[in-house]
């Protein structure tokens, strides 16, 4: 992730060097331009077909029951309503549980490694996160369906419970599988990649202004706060939008621990459905306009990753230029 | 023409990196085939294929066991017939892909009707069930077993179809609410809510279930028996499949659900609490190969359209019991090779050997918990075969043993 | 003025930032304590599976007399095999090519497609699953073009991964290629070289180490994907390397082990789930060990 510093905008300066298809001197360059062209241009096909064909297998479904896909609450095939509140408020619940843990844990470990860590250690860890953040989203379901739900059953949820008095939002009685669960599940999956490129936005704030304000007084935590993290601002909040982004479409692992059920969960211990999970389980038998509102679903899902998406790639790209990187 | 120094190491590294996944995969190589049976003792020798063929079929969990352990057995000792994995993905799935001409059969515990059909069909087709032949390959039973915690050990809980279905509908919610304690004066019941767990899939097992509940106690249980996920009460759990409901009432306290009886066996958890249901005559019978019988016994004519055995009049019958079935096209869509190992399969399949000594599917399906088909339905599986037709519209299913 | 109060406030001010440290460590301490418990749980339910039976022997199922007979899971390694390395196949030369595309052009259909390949990469895997169901499973047949669907197999696993893969190759790829000096390039048009040529006989080979990382990190996030191919590849006992037939894979094989109803299924899945987590961590650690390495060798 430090990667050599490059040369593009003296690269970009120069007419001769930007590539501009200003003139095809040699039938060569016509060649070597039309392959490109025509990878990008592959590429570019694809994605809109697959973009099209999403929202047109969604149209009848929402030509059927309209805006209130979004705000009904009633998933049944059988009496063919489609409304996904629920799914989506469990596909909330579920990120903002993991957040919730995510962003503390995750920046204060990012701190960690950067300015309390001696040297070596520094390298050793911060290459296991980035090595634990390849793991394959199936063995965190896998993990977390087998070890850590009758360890929730068992001991966690029957302690939470026992310790608020069985208030809102622990009243349900303990399952194993619940929204709770899940949500836990996606915390540990992102945990090494807000580490990582937190570490990475953290790192990127020039030494000399740690140690300047250190010379004027400030003592470490102060230089932490004032300095390093607005420093780093833009780029730790890319970092959490992108783990955000991959919570709200992680399916594999939600659909092993979170119970799918598609209605309103009443509490953190109830089952819940999110929405990438919904689709996976129902996809392969849904009726025909049952497959219209899974692709509505798909749609809404798309719409909410894009946007997160964006959002924490424009930052990122803001916080390396204002470092002086780019 | 020499390379730059990075090049070659950056083709080293791919190369390193190659080698090692490929000493992965060359120990599999070398298992290509798997353990290979002795030829002929077991199946008779017309049931083999003169030229290779690969089929596959898809959908229902309840019939899943028997499928996994038919297929491995009859490929180890049949040189020229493969299958795919039978992908157990419920019978609705199952049907649907039957119709889309992605499988070869399709399993479903509810014979495929014309709603069904016109459900599943790619647009501009227009299919009737005249189309189809519905197989009856399996017997089996829909056993309901619990998760009660604190209850003593070798207790039975005693059921009634009323009492389900108002678990079920959300109205009886306690386990220790009026309606079970009375079917049940001498247990200690805790109270604790009750866990439903339905299957969230489309499901023949479903079916069977909903049948039994509406046969039972139609007042009560009001809908039209379907496949279709039923509606959970709060706090529900949905589980992915036959196997799924198991696991998921072997690992929830206060749970309750139901599978098809060979998961039962299959999972020695699930042994701990299975309920005895009430059935016609009054009797609480908890799922056996010999209540599943009696209840096959008192239908001997089944077809297509008349085949639910849930509710039977008869003594010591078990009240949730079903066929499940295998839907192939009548005239064959793949190359008449496959065509010729479907219809060899699912004869040996449908019938047991005890005639000449040899092992057929349903001796098979005796250990993974089912009751071998009565002879009758053997005679009618055997029938339906018959009407496959190949590409020439030749009849198919040439040579049969038993 | 601020003199006296710093030095009024020094102790406490010594005190918090202590109290942050220590809490910054425990931080790390707890980020670090569930993935270390993941790999505990592997190395602890999943070593005990590995043995020859396992990599050679296909899957066989339990039955009443003999529940542990459950065979290996060679067929799942090779199915993963042909999978991931069809998908390579045609994945990495579009994007090392639209990414040499995207690193020479300014223009705004650059602009667009990166930003596309951005979008493309935080998408949800499953819809890629659905695609491949819906274009290659079923067939096309709408608007007047008729392409008929293969049925399951394991071409559309490829292109569902195919799809995901060529995104993150393009990226990483420009990035790489950007990296080559400037100087280099120049040079090479001073004497009079075209520019493809240049593209091929000079950038390509120098960015060959950034482009060989690429694809491996690409390549070991697709062996771990099991939402794409959950509904198109079918299922699969034997071993076969035609990519026509369905096939089983390792993600997709652990997700059903973990699901299904034998319980000496369930607890083979961990066999597999550490095999998978070795082969993506030797698969990454290679590429990164290698990247480090050239970073030194540039120096």
């Amino acid at each position: 992730m430090s990667e050599v510093p490059t040369s593009p905008p003296l690269a970009m300066s120069n007419p001769l060097l930007t590539g501009e298809p200003k003139r095809f001197s040699v039938k060569s360059d016509l060649a070597h331009w039309g392959v490109l062209y025509g990878a990008s241009g592959l590429f570019a096909l694809i994605c809109a077909v697959f973009l099209i064909s999403i929202v047109v297998s969604s149209i009848p479904a929402w030509r059927h029951s309209g805006l209130s896909i979004i705000y009904g609450r009633v998933w049944s095939q059988g009496s063919n309503s489609f409304g996904a509140l629920p799914i989506i408020a469990g596909t909330l619940a579920t990120t903002a549980i993991a957040l919730f843990f995510a962003i503390p844990i995750g920046i204060g470990a990012a701190l960690a490694i950067v300015h309390v860590l001696p040297d070596r250690l520094r390298i050793v860890l911060s290459s296991l996160v980035e090595l634990l953040a390849a793991v394959p989203s199936v063995v965190y379901g896998l993990w977390g369906l087998l070890v850590l739900a009758p360890w929730f059953e068992n001991t966690v949820e029957p302690g939470l419970a026992r310790i608020t008095g069985s208030k809102f939002p622990f009243q349900a009685p303990p399952e194993g599988v619940s929204l709770l669960l899940a949500g836990c599940v996606l915390f540990i999956m992102i945990l090494p990649m807000i580490v990582a490129l937190s570490r990475d936005a953290i790192s990127v704030v020039p030494h000399e202004q740690f140690e300047g304000a250190l010379s004027v007084g400030a003592t470490k935590w102060q230089v932490v706060r004032k300095v390093v993290l607005p420093g780093a601002r833009t780029g730790v909040v890319g970092a959490v939008t992108l783990a955000t982004a991959r919570a709200l479409g992680e399916t594999v692992a939600v659909a092993m621990v979170i119970g799918l059920n598609p209605l309103f969960p009443s509490s953190l211990f109830s089952t819940a459905s999110t929405l990438a999970s919904t689709i996976a389980l129902q996809f392969q038998d849904a009726t025909p306009l049952q497959v219209a509102a899974l692709g509505a679903l798909a749609l809404i899902l798309m719409a909410m990753t894009a946007i997160v998406n964006w959002f924490g790639r424009r930052l990122i790209s803001a916080s390396a230029f204002r470092a002086g990187v780019v | 023409m020499r390379m730059h120094r990075t090049v070659r190491l950056a083709l080293a590294t791919t190369a390193v990196v190659i080698t090692a996944l490929s000493l992965v995969a060359v120990p599999a190589l070398a298992g290509t085939r798997s353990a290979r049976a002795p030829k002929d003792l077991y199946l008779a020798a017309d049931t083999r294929m003169a030229k290779p063929a690969t089929i596959g079929g898809a959908g229902s969990t309840f019939a899943a066991p028997l499928q996994n352990a038919a297929q491995v057995f009859y490929q180890t000792r049949n040189d020229n017939a493969s299958f795919n994995g039978y992908q157990a993905v419920g019978s609705g799935t199952g049907e649907a892909d039957v119709i889309k001409k992605l499988v070869d059969w399709g399993g479903t515990d509810v014979p495929m009707s014309q709603g069904d059909i016109s459900k599943n069909e790619p647009s501009g087709d227009k299919y009737t069930p005249a189309d189809f032949l519905q197989v009856p390959i399996a017997l089996g039973g829909v056993a309901v077993p619990y998760n009660v915690p604190g209850l003593k050990a070798k207790t039975t809980l005693t059921l009634t179809a009323k009492v389900l279905a108002e678990i079920y509908m959300g109205d009886v919610k306690w386990w220790n609410s009026d309606a079970i304690k009375a079917l049940n004066p001498k247990v200690n019941l805790p109270h604790n809510k009750i866990v439903v767990v339905a299957r969230g899939d489309s499901s023949g097992t479903t079916y069977i279930f909903t049948n039994f509940l509406n046969a039972a106690v139609p007042t009560l249980w009001t809908t039209k028996p379907s496949k279709t996920a039923l509606t959970l009460p709060s706090g529900g759990i949905a589980g992915s499949g036959n196997a799924g409901v198991a696991a998921v009432i072997e690992s929830t306290p206060n749970s309750i659900g139901y599978v098809e009886y060979s998961y039962v066996l299959l999972n020695p958890g699930l042994l701990k609490g299975v309920a005895a249901i009430v059935n016609r005559e009054g009797e609480a019978l908890t799922p056996s190969a010999a209540g599943i019988a009696a209840a096959a016994a008192t239908k001997p004519d089944v077809t297509a359209t008349n085949f639910a055995i849930v509710w039977m009049p008869r003594k010591a019958a078990y009240p949730i019991a079903g066929y499940t079935w295998a839907v192939v096209w009548k005239k064959t869509q793949t190359k008449d090779t496959e065509g010729t190992l479907l219809v060899k399969y699912l004869d040996w399949l449908s019938h047991s050997g005890a005639v000449n000594g040899t092992t057929a599917g349903q001796d098979v399906a005796a250990l993974q918990g089912y009751v071998p088909l009565p002879a009758n339905i053997q005679a009618l599986a055997r029938a339906t075969l018959l009407g496959v037709v190949g590409s020439h519209g030749q009849k198919l299913l040439t040579t049969t043993i038993w | 003025m601020v003199q006296r109060v710093a030095a009024r406030t020094l102790d406490r001010r010594i005190r918090i930032s202590k109290a942050m440290v220590a809490l910054c460590g425990v931080a790390l301490v707890l980020a670090l304590v569930p993935l270390f418990a993941i790999l505990y749980s592997l190395v602890q339910k999943g070593l005990r599976w590995w043995n020859l039976d396992f990599f050679t022997q296909t899957p066989q199922f339990p039955s009443l007399l003999d529940p542990n007979q459950i065979g290996g899971i060679s067929n799942a390694i090779i199915g993963s095999l042909v999978i991931d390395g069809v998908a390579a196949l045609f994945a990495i030369p579009i994007g090392v090519v639209a990414g040499l595309f995207l690193a020479e052009s300014a223009s705004k259909f650059a602009r667009a497609l990166r930003t596309t390949a951005e979008i493309m990469t935080g998408l949800p895997s499953i819809l890629l699953g659905i695609f491949a169901y819906q274009m290659i499973v079923i067939g096309f047949d709408e608007w007047g073009i008729k392409l008929p669907g293969i049925g399951f197999s394991a071409i559309a696993g490829s292109f569902a991964i195919g799809i995901l893969m060529i995104p993150i190759i393009m990226k990483a790829a420009e990035t790489a290629l950007r990296g080559v000096p400037v100087t280099i390039r120049e040079a090479g048009l001073a004497l009079g070289a075209r520019r493809g040529v240049i593209a091929r006989r000079v950038v390509i080979p120098t960015a060959l180490p950034g482009l060989v990382t690429a694809v491996l990190l690409a390549f070991s996030r697709a062996v771990g994907e099991t939402a794409p191919i959950l509904w198109v590849i079918g299922a699969s006992t034997v071993v076969s390397w035609n990519p026509r037939k369905e096939m089983a894979s390792m993600p997709l094989q652990i997700f059903q082990s973990a699901t299904s109803p034998y319980l000496s299924l369930r607890e083979e899945a961990w066999g597999i789930a550490l095999l998978l987590v070795v082969v993506v961590l030797v698969i990454n650690l290679g590429s990164r060990l290698f990247a480090a390495w050239l970073q030194r060798e540039r120096r």
